[in-house]
Protein backbone atom coordinates (compact mmCIF):
# COMPACT_ATOMS: atom_id res chain seq x y z
CA UNK A 1 0.00 0.00 0.00
CA UNK A 2 2.97 2.33 0.50
CA UNK A 3 3.17 2.68 -3.25
CA UNK A 4 -0.17 4.45 -3.23
CA UNK A 5 1.59 7.57 -1.98
CA UNK A 6 3.34 7.77 -5.37
CA UNK A 7 0.70 6.72 -7.87
CA UNK A 8 -2.04 8.38 -5.84
CA UNK A 9 -0.14 11.65 -5.88
CA UNK A 10 0.51 11.11 -9.58
CA UNK A 11 -3.20 10.73 -10.17
CA UNK A 12 -3.92 14.03 -8.40
CA UNK A 13 -1.18 15.72 -10.44
CA UNK A 14 -2.80 14.34 -13.61
CA UNK A 15 -6.17 15.85 -12.67
CA UNK A 16 -4.49 19.18 -11.91
CA UNK A 17 -2.62 19.13 -15.22
CA UNK A 18 -5.78 18.34 -17.19
CA UNK A 19 -7.72 21.17 -15.58
CA UNK A 20 -4.98 23.75 -15.18
CA UNK A 21 -2.95 23.13 -18.32
CA UNK A 22 -4.80 21.00 -20.85
CA UNK A 23 -7.99 23.09 -20.86
CA UNK A 24 -6.11 26.36 -21.58
CA UNK A 25 -4.17 24.56 -24.33
CA UNK A 26 -7.37 23.27 -25.95
CA UNK A 27 -8.81 26.78 -25.71
CA UNK A 28 -5.72 28.15 -27.42
CA UNK A 29 -5.87 25.47 -30.10
CA UNK A 30 -9.45 26.47 -30.93
CA UNK A 31 -8.19 29.88 -32.02
CA UNK A 32 -9.62 33.29 -31.27
CA UNK A 33 -13.26 32.23 -31.66
CA UNK A 34 -14.58 35.15 -33.64
CA UNK A 35 -17.98 35.51 -35.26
CA UNK A 36 -18.19 37.84 -38.24
CA UNK A 37 -20.91 40.46 -37.80
CA UNK A 38 -23.00 41.86 -40.61
CA UNK A 39 -23.73 45.57 -40.79
CA UNK A 40 -26.73 46.39 -38.65
CA UNK A 41 -26.29 43.44 -36.26
CA UNK A 42 -27.72 44.30 -32.86
CA UNK A 43 -25.77 42.91 -29.90
CA UNK A 44 -27.64 42.59 -26.63
CA UNK A 45 -25.92 42.50 -23.25
CA UNK A 46 -27.08 42.13 -19.64
CA UNK A 47 -29.00 39.65 -17.55
CA UNK A 48 -31.93 38.26 -19.48
CA UNK A 49 -35.30 39.70 -18.55
CA UNK A 50 -38.73 38.19 -19.14
CA UNK A 51 -38.95 36.99 -22.70
CA UNK A 52 -35.21 36.42 -22.94
CA UNK A 53 -34.45 40.07 -23.69
CA UNK A 54 -31.11 41.57 -22.62
CA UNK A 55 -31.50 45.22 -21.61
CA UNK A 56 -28.48 46.97 -23.18
CA UNK A 57 -27.99 46.90 -26.95
CA UNK A 58 -25.71 48.44 -29.56
CA UNK A 59 -25.59 48.14 -33.32
CA UNK A 60 -22.65 47.21 -35.52
CA UNK A 61 -22.47 50.00 -38.12
CA UNK A 62 -20.60 48.22 -40.90
CA UNK A 63 -19.36 44.83 -42.03
CA UNK A 64 -15.87 43.73 -41.01
CA UNK A 65 -16.38 43.69 -37.27
CA UNK A 66 -16.22 40.41 -35.34
CA UNK A 67 -17.61 39.35 -31.98
CA UNK A 68 -14.97 37.90 -29.70
CA UNK A 69 -16.89 34.90 -28.37
CA UNK A 70 -14.50 33.92 -25.60
CA UNK A 71 -14.31 37.45 -24.20
CA UNK A 72 -18.02 38.19 -24.44
CA UNK A 73 -20.06 36.84 -21.55
CA UNK A 74 -23.16 38.72 -22.83
CA UNK A 75 -24.47 38.68 -19.26
CA UNK A 76 -21.95 41.39 -18.36
CA UNK A 77 -20.15 42.43 -21.50
CA UNK A 78 -19.59 42.10 -25.23
CA UNK A 79 -16.39 42.74 -27.15
CA UNK A 80 -16.19 43.42 -30.86
CA UNK A 81 -13.05 44.12 -32.82
CA UNK A 82 -11.75 45.06 -36.25
CA UNK A 83 -8.18 45.64 -37.39
CA UNK A 84 -6.79 45.67 -33.82
CA UNK A 85 -9.42 48.15 -32.67
CA UNK A 86 -11.47 46.74 -29.84
CA UNK A 87 -14.79 47.97 -28.54
CA UNK A 88 -15.95 46.62 -25.19
CA UNK A 89 -19.33 47.33 -23.66
CA UNK A 90 -19.89 46.50 -19.99
CA UNK A 91 -23.20 46.61 -18.18
CA UNK A 92 -23.19 48.47 -14.87
CA UNK A 93 -25.53 47.50 -12.07
CA UNK A 94 -25.48 50.18 -9.38
CA UNK A 95 -26.15 49.40 -5.75
CA UNK A 96 -27.43 52.92 -5.08
CA UNK A 97 -28.24 56.04 -7.05
CA UNK A 98 -26.21 56.45 -10.22
CA UNK A 99 -25.48 59.40 -12.47
CA UNK A 100 -23.12 59.90 -15.36
CA UNK A 101 -20.58 61.95 -13.42
CA UNK A 102 -20.36 59.42 -10.62
CA UNK A 103 -20.04 56.57 -13.11
CA UNK A 104 -17.38 58.45 -15.08
CA UNK A 105 -15.27 58.88 -11.93
CA UNK A 106 -15.70 55.25 -10.92
CA UNK A 107 -14.99 54.07 -14.43
CA UNK A 108 -11.74 56.04 -14.42
CA UNK A 109 -10.57 53.87 -11.51
CA UNK A 110 -11.50 50.67 -13.36
CA UNK A 111 -9.67 51.84 -16.48
CA UNK A 112 -6.57 52.60 -14.45
CA UNK A 113 -6.58 49.01 -13.15
CA UNK A 114 -5.63 47.93 -16.66
CA UNK A 115 -2.85 50.49 -16.89
CA UNK A 116 -4.75 52.96 -19.11
CA UNK A 117 -6.12 56.40 -18.16
CA UNK A 118 -8.97 58.69 -19.12
CA UNK A 119 -7.83 61.92 -20.79
CA UNK A 120 -9.11 65.31 -19.68
CA UNK A 121 -12.64 66.17 -18.66
CA UNK A 122 -15.50 64.34 -20.34
CA UNK A 123 -17.95 65.95 -22.73
CA UNK A 124 -21.66 65.30 -22.94
CA UNK A 125 -22.99 62.86 -25.50
CA UNK A 126 -26.51 61.72 -26.35
CA UNK A 127 -27.33 58.51 -28.20
CA UNK A 128 -29.74 58.26 -31.11
CA UNK A 129 -32.26 56.86 -28.64
CA UNK A 130 -31.92 59.88 -26.37
CA UNK A 131 -29.80 58.39 -23.61
CA UNK A 132 -27.43 60.99 -22.15
CA UNK A 133 -23.87 60.16 -21.22
CA UNK A 134 -20.30 61.39 -20.92
CA UNK A 135 -17.40 60.68 -23.25
CA UNK A 136 -13.69 61.40 -23.30
CA UNK A 137 -10.31 60.24 -24.56
CA UNK A 138 -8.49 57.11 -23.44
CA UNK A 139 -4.79 56.25 -23.67
CA UNK A 140 -2.44 53.55 -22.47
CA UNK A 141 -0.13 50.76 -23.60
CA UNK A 142 0.64 52.61 -26.86
CA UNK A 143 -3.05 52.71 -27.80
CA UNK A 144 -5.53 55.53 -28.11
CA UNK A 145 -9.28 55.50 -27.97
CA UNK A 146 -12.36 56.73 -26.21
CA UNK A 147 -14.37 55.94 -23.10
CA UNK A 148 -18.08 56.59 -22.72
CA UNK A 149 -20.57 56.06 -19.92
CA UNK A 150 -24.37 56.04 -19.99
CA UNK A 151 -26.87 55.70 -17.17
CA UNK A 152 -30.59 55.19 -17.11
CA UNK A 153 -32.70 54.39 -14.06
CA UNK A 154 -31.19 51.36 -12.39
CA UNK A 155 -28.76 50.41 -15.12
CA UNK A 156 -25.66 51.82 -16.76
CA UNK A 157 -23.20 50.99 -19.50
CA UNK A 158 -19.53 51.73 -20.04
CA UNK A 159 -17.88 51.52 -23.44
CA UNK A 160 -14.19 51.56 -24.16
CA UNK A 161 -12.78 51.65 -27.67
CA UNK A 162 -9.06 51.48 -28.25
CA UNK A 163 -6.41 50.48 -30.75
CA UNK A 164 -3.17 51.53 -32.36
CA UNK A 165 -3.39 55.26 -33.28
CA UNK A 166 -3.57 54.76 -37.07
CA UNK A 167 -6.10 51.94 -36.93
CA UNK A 168 -8.24 53.80 -34.42
CA UNK A 169 -8.27 57.01 -36.49
CA UNK A 170 -9.40 55.00 -39.53
CA UNK A 171 -12.33 53.45 -37.65
CA UNK A 172 -13.15 56.38 -35.33
CA UNK A 173 -16.38 57.23 -37.18
CA UNK A 174 -17.63 53.64 -36.96
CA UNK A 175 -16.74 53.50 -33.27
CA UNK A 176 -18.65 56.73 -32.68
CA UNK A 177 -21.64 55.33 -34.58
CA UNK A 178 -21.53 52.23 -32.41
CA UNK A 179 -21.40 54.32 -29.24
CA UNK A 180 -24.31 56.48 -30.37
CA UNK A 181 -26.37 53.34 -31.09
CA UNK A 182 -26.34 52.23 -27.44
CA UNK A 183 -29.79 51.78 -26.00
CA UNK A 184 -30.65 50.96 -22.41
CA UNK A 185 -34.12 49.50 -22.05
CA UNK A 186 -36.14 51.01 -19.23
CA UNK B 1 4.47 13.99 6.55
CA UNK B 2 7.13 16.03 4.75
CA UNK B 3 8.63 12.81 3.38
CA UNK B 4 5.52 12.16 1.37
CA UNK B 5 5.24 13.54 -2.19
CA UNK B 6 1.67 14.65 -1.51
CA UNK B 7 2.92 17.14 1.09
CA UNK B 8 5.12 18.84 -1.47
CA UNK B 9 2.32 18.78 -4.02
CA UNK B 10 0.09 20.47 -1.46
CA UNK B 11 2.73 23.09 -0.62
CA UNK B 12 3.59 23.87 -4.25
CA UNK B 13 -0.06 24.03 -5.33
CA UNK B 14 -1.00 26.32 -2.43
CA UNK B 15 1.82 28.71 -3.35
CA UNK B 16 0.99 28.49 -7.05
CA UNK B 17 -2.70 29.07 -6.36
CA UNK B 18 -1.90 32.08 -4.18
CA UNK B 19 0.32 33.49 -6.92
CA UNK B 20 -2.34 33.03 -9.61
CA UNK B 21 -5.08 34.49 -7.39
CA UNK B 22 -3.01 37.51 -6.40
CA UNK B 23 -2.04 38.08 -10.02
CA UNK B 24 -5.73 38.09 -10.96
CA UNK B 25 -6.82 40.37 -8.12
CA UNK B 26 -3.91 42.67 -7.27
CA UNK B 27 -4.95 45.46 -9.65
CA UNK B 28 -8.45 45.55 -8.15
CA UNK B 29 -7.12 45.38 -4.60
CA UNK B 30 -4.70 48.24 -5.33
CA UNK B 31 -7.37 50.45 -6.92
CA UNK B 32 -10.14 49.68 -4.43
CA UNK B 33 -8.34 49.11 -1.12
CA UNK B 34 -11.30 50.12 1.05
CA UNK B 35 -13.56 47.51 -0.56
CA UNK B 36 -10.87 44.84 -0.44
CA UNK B 37 -10.08 45.58 3.20
CA UNK B 38 -13.75 45.61 4.17
CA UNK B 39 -14.22 42.28 2.42
CA UNK B 40 -11.25 40.85 4.25
CA UNK B 41 -12.48 42.12 7.62
CA UNK B 42 -15.96 40.69 7.02
CA UNK B 43 -14.81 37.32 5.70
CA UNK B 44 -12.05 36.53 8.20
CA UNK B 45 -14.37 35.86 11.17
CA UNK B 46 -16.64 33.84 8.88
CA UNK B 47 -13.66 31.70 7.92
CA UNK B 48 -12.71 31.18 11.58
CA UNK B 49 -16.30 30.37 12.60
CA UNK B 50 -16.81 28.00 9.68
CA UNK B 51 -13.59 26.08 10.36
CA UNK B 52 -14.52 25.85 14.04
CA UNK B 53 -18.00 24.55 13.27
CA UNK B 54 -16.96 22.07 10.57
CA UNK B 55 -14.16 20.70 12.76
CA UNK B 56 -16.65 20.03 15.53
CA UNK B 57 -19.22 18.43 13.25
CA UNK B 58 -18.17 14.95 14.36
CA UNK B 59 -20.02 12.67 16.79
CA UNK B 60 -17.01 11.73 18.92
CA UNK B 61 -14.10 14.18 18.66
CA UNK B 62 -13.25 17.30 16.67
CA UNK B 63 -11.09 16.90 13.61
CA UNK B 64 -7.41 17.77 14.21
CA UNK B 65 -6.78 21.46 13.58
CA UNK B 66 -3.71 20.77 11.44
CA UNK B 67 -5.60 18.49 9.05
CA UNK B 68 -8.50 20.95 8.94
CA UNK B 69 -6.17 23.81 7.99
CA UNK B 70 -4.50 21.68 5.31
CA UNK B 71 -7.91 21.10 3.72
CA UNK B 72 -8.96 24.76 4.04
CA UNK B 73 -5.67 25.98 2.55
CA UNK B 74 -6.04 23.58 -0.37
CA UNK B 75 -9.56 24.82 -1.07
CA UNK B 76 -8.82 28.52 -0.62
CA UNK B 77 -5.45 28.64 -2.36
CA UNK B 78 -4.64 25.61 -4.52
CA UNK B 79 -8.13 24.78 -5.79
CA UNK B 80 -9.26 28.40 -6.08
CA UNK B 81 -6.10 29.57 -7.87
CA UNK B 82 -6.17 26.67 -10.32
CA UNK B 83 -9.89 27.12 -10.95
CA UNK B 84 -9.39 30.68 -12.26
CA UNK B 85 -7.59 29.75 -15.51
CA UNK B 86 -9.41 26.41 -15.76
CA UNK B 87 -12.87 28.00 -15.62
CA UNK B 88 -11.88 30.77 -18.02
CA UNK B 89 -10.52 28.26 -20.52
CA UNK B 90 -13.47 25.88 -20.17
CA UNK B 91 -16.02 28.66 -20.67
CA UNK B 92 -14.05 30.00 -23.63
CA UNK B 93 -14.16 26.51 -25.19
CA UNK B 94 -17.93 26.39 -24.66
CA UNK B 95 -18.35 29.86 -26.15
CA UNK B 96 -16.26 28.96 -29.19
CA UNK B 97 -17.98 25.64 -29.81
CA UNK B 98 -21.58 26.30 -28.74
CA UNK B 99 -21.77 30.08 -29.14
CA UNK B 100 -21.70 33.01 -26.74
CA UNK B 101 -25.48 32.93 -26.10
CA UNK B 102 -25.33 29.32 -24.92
CA UNK B 103 -22.23 30.10 -22.87
CA UNK B 104 -23.93 33.07 -21.23
CA UNK B 105 -26.82 30.85 -20.14
CA UNK B 106 -25.17 27.51 -19.41
CA UNK B 107 -21.39 28.02 -19.49
CA UNK B 108 -20.99 28.50 -15.75
CA UNK B 109 -23.22 25.55 -14.91
CA UNK B 110 -21.12 23.25 -17.11
CA UNK B 111 -17.57 24.48 -16.48
CA UNK B 112 -17.61 25.33 -12.77
CA UNK B 113 -19.01 22.02 -11.45
CA UNK B 114 -16.45 19.96 -13.35
CA UNK B 115 -13.44 22.16 -12.62
CA UNK B 116 -14.21 23.24 -9.11
CA UNK B 117 -15.57 20.00 -7.66
CA UNK B 118 -12.61 18.00 -8.97
CA UNK B 119 -10.14 20.59 -7.71
CA UNK B 120 -11.71 20.83 -4.26
CA UNK B 121 -12.03 17.06 -3.90
CA UNK B 122 -8.39 16.69 -4.88
CA UNK B 123 -7.76 18.32 -1.49
CA UNK B 124 -9.34 15.34 0.29
CA UNK B 125 -7.20 12.95 -1.74
CA UNK B 126 -4.05 14.99 -1.09
CA UNK B 127 -4.77 15.04 2.65
CA UNK B 128 -5.30 11.25 2.64
CA UNK B 129 -2.00 10.82 0.80
CA UNK B 130 -0.20 13.20 3.18
CA UNK B 131 -1.71 11.79 6.35
CA UNK B 132 -3.38 8.40 5.75
CA UNK B 133 -4.85 8.43 9.28
CA UNK B 134 -6.82 11.58 8.47
CA UNK B 135 -9.26 9.98 6.01
CA UNK B 136 -10.57 6.60 7.10
CA UNK B 137 -14.11 6.64 5.86
CA UNK B 138 -17.07 8.67 4.63
CA UNK B 139 -17.31 10.87 7.73
CA UNK B 140 -13.70 12.02 7.35
CA UNK B 141 -14.23 12.55 3.62
CA UNK B 142 -17.36 14.55 4.37
CA UNK B 143 -15.58 16.72 6.93
CA UNK B 144 -12.43 17.47 4.97
CA UNK B 145 -14.43 17.88 1.77
CA UNK B 146 -16.58 20.45 3.57
CA UNK B 147 -13.47 22.22 4.88
CA UNK B 148 -11.81 22.31 1.44
CA UNK B 149 -15.07 23.58 -0.04
CA UNK B 150 -15.37 26.18 2.67
CA UNK B 151 -11.85 27.48 2.01
CA UNK B 152 -12.77 27.77 -1.67
CA UNK B 153 -16.02 29.48 -0.77
CA UNK B 154 -14.30 32.18 1.30
CA UNK B 155 -11.70 32.86 -1.42
CA UNK B 156 -14.45 33.05 -4.03
CA UNK B 157 -16.48 35.41 -1.85
CA UNK B 158 -13.49 37.73 -1.68
CA UNK B 159 -13.22 37.63 -5.48
CA UNK B 160 -16.93 38.45 -5.68
CA UNK B 161 -16.38 41.51 -3.51
CA UNK B 162 -13.91 42.76 -6.12
CA UNK B 163 -16.14 41.71 -9.02
CA UNK B 164 -19.10 43.54 -7.48
CA UNK B 165 -17.03 46.72 -7.31
CA UNK B 166 -16.33 46.41 -11.04
CA UNK B 167 -19.95 45.50 -11.78
CA UNK B 168 -21.07 48.74 -10.13
CA UNK B 169 -18.77 50.65 -12.45
CA UNK B 170 -16.37 51.46 -9.63
CA UNK B 171 -19.04 53.60 -7.97
CA UNK B 172 -19.11 51.45 -4.83
CA UNK B 173 -16.20 50.41 -2.71
CA UNK B 174 -16.91 49.25 0.84
CA UNK B 175 -20.63 49.03 0.05
CA UNK B 176 -19.87 46.34 -2.53
CA UNK B 177 -18.23 44.30 0.22
CA UNK B 178 -21.29 44.65 2.47
CA UNK B 179 -23.57 43.77 -0.42
CA UNK B 180 -21.55 40.68 -1.30
CA UNK B 181 -21.40 39.66 2.34
CA UNK B 182 -25.16 39.92 2.67
CA UNK B 183 -25.88 38.02 -0.52
CA UNK B 184 -23.22 35.36 -0.52
CA UNK B 185 -22.56 34.80 3.19
CA UNK B 186 -25.75 35.60 5.09
CA UNK B 187 -28.03 34.59 2.25
CA UNK B 188 -26.07 31.92 0.42
CA UNK B 189 -23.41 30.33 2.61
CA UNK B 190 -25.74 27.58 3.81
CA UNK B 191 -25.78 25.67 0.53
CA UNK B 192 -22.59 26.77 -1.12
CA UNK B 193 -19.27 25.06 -1.90
CA UNK B 194 -18.83 23.42 1.50
CA UNK B 195 -22.07 21.46 1.09
CA UNK B 196 -21.39 20.30 -2.47
CA UNK B 197 -17.84 19.16 -1.72
CA UNK B 198 -18.94 17.50 1.52
CA UNK B 199 -21.27 15.28 -0.52
CA UNK B 200 -18.49 14.37 -2.96
CA UNK B 201 -16.01 14.00 -0.11
CA UNK B 202 -18.19 11.46 1.71
CA UNK B 203 -18.09 9.11 -1.26
CA UNK B 204 -14.39 9.71 -1.82
CA UNK B 205 -13.83 8.99 1.88
CA UNK B 206 -15.45 5.55 1.42
CA UNK B 207 -12.97 4.74 -1.33
CA UNK B 208 -9.96 6.14 0.53
CA UNK B 209 -10.97 4.26 3.67
CA UNK B 210 -11.43 0.89 2.02
CA UNK B 211 -10.82 0.34 -1.69
CA UNK B 212 -13.24 -1.95 -3.46
CA UNK B 213 -15.41 -1.90 -6.56
CA UNK B 214 -18.36 -0.92 -4.43
CA UNK B 215 -16.62 2.03 -2.78
CA UNK B 216 -15.16 3.10 -6.13
CA UNK B 217 -18.66 3.17 -7.60
CA UNK B 218 -19.91 5.06 -4.54
CA UNK B 219 -17.09 7.60 -4.88
CA UNK B 220 -17.87 8.16 -8.58
CA UNK B 221 -21.59 8.51 -7.85
CA UNK B 222 -21.00 11.02 -5.05
CA UNK B 223 -18.62 13.12 -7.17
CA UNK B 224 -21.21 13.16 -9.97
CA UNK B 225 -23.88 14.12 -7.43
CA UNK B 226 -21.69 16.96 -6.13
CA UNK B 227 -21.21 18.19 -9.69
CA UNK B 228 -24.94 17.90 -10.39
CA UNK B 229 -25.77 19.94 -7.28
CA UNK B 230 -23.22 22.55 -8.33
CA UNK B 231 -24.64 22.64 -11.86
CA UNK B 232 -28.15 23.03 -10.47
CA UNK B 233 -27.03 26.02 -8.39
CA UNK B 234 -25.24 27.72 -11.29
CA UNK B 235 -27.94 26.98 -13.85
CA UNK B 236 -30.29 29.68 -15.18
CA UNK B 237 -33.28 27.70 -13.88
CA UNK B 238 -35.34 29.40 -11.15
CA UNK B 239 -33.75 32.82 -11.60
CA UNK B 240 -34.15 35.64 -9.11
CA UNK B 241 -32.99 36.21 -5.56
CA UNK B 242 -36.36 35.27 -4.07
CA UNK B 243 -36.03 31.71 -5.35
CA UNK B 244 -32.46 31.17 -4.13
CA UNK B 245 -33.57 29.34 -0.95
CA UNK B 246 -35.67 26.98 -3.11
CA UNK B 247 -32.63 26.39 -5.28
CA UNK B 248 -30.24 25.99 -2.36
CA UNK B 249 -32.34 23.77 -0.13
CA UNK B 250 -31.73 20.53 -2.09
CA UNK B 251 -27.98 21.13 -1.80
CA UNK B 252 -28.16 21.64 1.96
CA UNK B 253 -30.45 18.63 2.26
CA UNK B 254 -28.02 16.44 0.30
CA UNK B 255 -25.17 17.53 2.59
CA UNK B 256 -27.24 16.82 5.73
CA UNK B 257 -28.32 13.39 4.46
CA UNK B 258 -24.73 12.54 3.47
CA UNK B 259 -23.59 13.59 6.95
CA UNK B 260 -26.25 11.51 8.70
CA UNK B 261 -25.35 8.42 6.65
CA UNK B 262 -21.62 8.93 7.18
CA UNK B 263 -22.16 9.49 10.89
CA UNK B 264 -24.28 6.36 11.24
CA UNK B 265 -21.59 4.37 9.40
CA UNK B 266 -18.90 5.80 11.71
CA UNK B 267 -20.84 5.11 14.91
CA UNK B 268 -21.65 1.55 13.87
CA UNK B 269 -17.97 0.82 13.39
CA UNK B 270 -17.09 2.74 16.55
CA UNK B 271 -19.47 0.63 18.62
CA UNK B 272 -18.26 -2.59 17.03
CA UNK B 273 -14.63 -1.70 17.71
CA UNK B 274 -15.48 -0.69 21.28
CA UNK B 275 -17.25 -4.02 21.87
CA UNK B 276 -14.25 -5.94 20.57
CA UNK B 277 -11.77 -4.00 22.68
CA UNK B 278 -13.95 -4.35 25.74
CA UNK B 279 -14.15 -8.10 25.19
CA UNK B 280 -10.39 -8.12 24.75
CA UNK B 281 -10.04 -6.34 28.07
CA UNK B 282 -8.36 -3.26 26.70
CA UNK B 283 -11.36 -1.09 27.52
CA UNK B 284 -13.07 -1.29 30.86
CA UNK B 285 -16.80 -2.11 30.60
CA UNK B 286 -18.68 1.17 30.38
CA UNK B 287 -15.65 3.07 29.13
CA UNK B 288 -16.94 2.98 25.56
CA UNK B 289 -19.88 5.08 26.66
CA UNK B 290 -17.62 7.76 28.11
CA UNK B 291 -15.44 7.65 25.00
CA UNK B 292 -18.39 8.23 22.72
CA UNK B 293 -19.43 11.54 24.22
CA UNK B 294 -17.29 14.63 24.25
CA UNK B 295 -19.40 16.08 27.06
CA UNK B 296 -18.81 13.11 29.33
CA UNK B 297 -15.11 13.01 28.56
CA UNK B 298 -14.98 16.66 29.57
CA UNK B 299 -16.98 16.04 32.72
CA UNK B 300 -14.88 13.11 33.87
CA UNK B 301 -11.81 15.34 33.78
CA UNK B 302 -13.33 17.44 36.57
CA UNK B 303 -13.20 14.41 38.86
CA UNK B 304 -9.51 13.89 38.28
CA UNK B 305 -6.97 16.04 40.11
CA UNK B 306 -5.34 18.65 37.92
CA UNK B 307 -1.80 18.32 36.64
CA UNK B 308 -0.31 14.94 35.78
CA UNK B 309 -3.42 12.79 36.44
CA UNK B 310 -5.56 14.94 34.18
CA UNK B 311 -2.92 14.93 31.47
CA UNK B 312 -2.66 11.16 31.73
CA UNK B 313 -6.42 10.76 31.51
CA UNK B 314 -6.47 12.93 28.42
CA UNK B 315 -3.69 10.87 26.83
CA UNK B 316 -5.46 7.65 27.77
CA UNK B 317 -8.69 8.73 26.12
CA UNK B 318 -6.84 9.88 23.00
CA UNK B 319 -5.03 6.55 22.74
CA UNK B 320 -8.30 4.67 23.22
CA UNK B 321 -10.04 6.68 20.52
CA UNK B 322 -7.06 6.18 18.21
CA UNK B 323 -7.30 2.45 18.84
CA UNK B 324 -11.02 2.32 18.10
CA UNK B 325 -10.53 4.25 14.85
CA UNK B 326 -7.44 2.30 13.85
CA UNK B 327 -9.41 -0.48 12.22
CA UNK B 328 -11.58 1.86 10.21
CA UNK B 329 -9.28 1.71 7.19
CA UNK B 330 -7.24 4.29 5.35
CA UNK B 331 -4.76 4.37 2.52
CA UNK B 332 -1.85 2.93 4.46
CA UNK B 333 -3.05 0.86 7.41
CA UNK B 334 -0.34 0.03 9.93
CA UNK B 335 -0.83 -3.61 11.07
CA UNK B 336 1.21 -3.00 14.24
CA UNK B 337 -0.55 0.15 15.30
CA UNK B 338 -3.34 -1.61 17.22
CA UNK B 339 -0.96 -3.64 19.41
CA UNK B 340 1.17 -0.56 19.98
CA UNK B 341 -1.88 1.43 21.07
CA UNK B 342 -3.11 -1.39 23.34
CA UNK B 343 0.25 -1.49 25.07
CA UNK B 344 0.24 2.29 25.39
CA UNK B 345 -3.27 2.22 26.86
CA UNK B 346 -2.20 -0.37 29.45
CA UNK B 347 0.79 1.72 30.47
CA UNK B 348 -1.24 4.93 30.63
CA UNK B 349 -3.95 3.20 32.65
CA UNK B 350 -1.40 1.96 35.20
CA UNK B 351 0.23 5.36 35.46
CA UNK B 352 -3.14 7.04 35.87
CA UNK B 353 -4.19 4.62 38.61
CA UNK B 354 -0.91 5.30 40.35
CA UNK B 355 -1.25 9.04 39.98
CA UNK B 356 -4.81 8.98 41.33
CA UNK B 357 -3.76 6.79 44.28
CA UNK B 358 -1.16 9.33 45.33
CA UNK B 359 2.63 9.34 45.50
CA UNK B 360 4.08 5.91 44.82
CA UNK B 361 6.67 4.68 47.30
CA UNK B 362 10.05 4.14 45.70
CA UNK B 363 10.69 0.63 44.42
CA UNK B 364 7.03 -0.37 44.06
CA UNK B 365 6.79 0.40 40.36
CA UNK B 366 3.99 2.29 38.69
CA UNK B 367 1.40 -0.46 38.55
CA UNK B 368 -0.82 -0.65 41.63
CA UNK B 369 -2.22 -4.03 42.60
CA UNK B 370 -5.17 -5.15 40.57
CA UNK B 371 -4.39 -3.25 37.38
CA UNK B 372 -4.88 -5.32 34.31
CA UNK B 373 -2.25 -6.23 31.81
CA UNK B 374 -3.24 -6.00 28.14
CA UNK B 375 -5.54 -8.74 27.04
CA UNK B 376 -7.11 -9.38 30.43
CA UNK B 377 -10.27 -7.97 31.87
CA UNK B 378 -9.46 -5.17 34.31
CA UNK B 379 -11.19 -5.24 37.65
CA UNK B 380 -12.78 -1.81 37.44
CA UNK B 381 -13.03 1.27 35.31
CA UNK B 382 -10.32 3.91 35.49
CA UNK B 383 -12.80 6.26 36.95
CA UNK B 384 -15.89 4.66 38.39
CA UNK B 385 -17.54 8.03 38.63
CA UNK B 386 -16.77 8.67 34.99
CA UNK B 387 -20.09 7.18 33.99
CA UNK B 388 -22.41 9.82 32.62
CA UNK B 389 -24.25 11.71 35.32
CA UNK B 390 -27.71 10.40 35.91
CA UNK B 391 -27.14 7.15 34.05
CA UNK B 392 -26.58 3.66 35.32
CA UNK B 393 -23.19 2.16 34.60
CA UNK B 394 -23.47 -0.03 31.53
CA UNK B 395 -23.75 -3.71 32.09
CA UNK B 396 -20.42 -5.38 31.39
CA UNK B 397 -22.24 -8.27 29.75
CA UNK B 398 -23.96 -5.90 27.33
CA UNK B 399 -21.34 -3.39 26.23
CA UNK B 400 -23.31 -2.62 23.11
CA UNK B 401 -25.89 -1.00 25.32
CA UNK B 402 -23.80 2.13 24.92
CA UNK B 403 -25.13 3.96 21.91
CA UNK B 404 -23.21 7.13 21.25
CA UNK B 405 -25.45 9.45 19.34
CA UNK B 406 -24.45 12.93 20.33
CA UNK B 407 -23.34 15.34 17.64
Amino acid sequence: MARVRWWGTGLVVLVLLILGLLLPLVDKALGSGETALAAGTVIAVGTERAGGVRPVTFTVPAAGWVLNEARSSLTNNAEVSRDEVMVNLNVVIPLGSLDNRKLWDGFGRIVSMGGARLLGGPSAVTTRHGTAGLTGGLAGHGKVGSATVFTRDDLGATITASGPPDAYRTLADQVRAMVLSVEIAP
Amino acid sequence: MTRRPAFWLWAVMCLLGLWIALGAMEAQIGEFPAGALTGLVLLTPVLAAGVWALRRLHPVRPRPLGYALIAVAWGGLAAFGTALPANAAFQAIIAKTAGPEFNADWGASIAAPVDEELLKLAGVAVLALMAPRAVRGPLDGWGYGALAGFGFQIAENFLYVLNTIVLTGGTQDANAAFFTFGGRVIGGAWWSHWAMTAVGGAGLGCLLGRASRGTAALACASVVLAMALHAWWDSPLLPGAALLPVKGLPILLAAVVAYRLARRHYLARFRRAAREETARGVLVPGEDRVLAFRKWRRKERWDVPGGEPRRLLSRLRTAELDLLEDGFGGLEPDPRAADRLRAEIAVLRRRLEAARAGPVPPGTGTAPPGTAPPGTAPPRAVSPDAAPPGSARPDAARPDAARPDSA
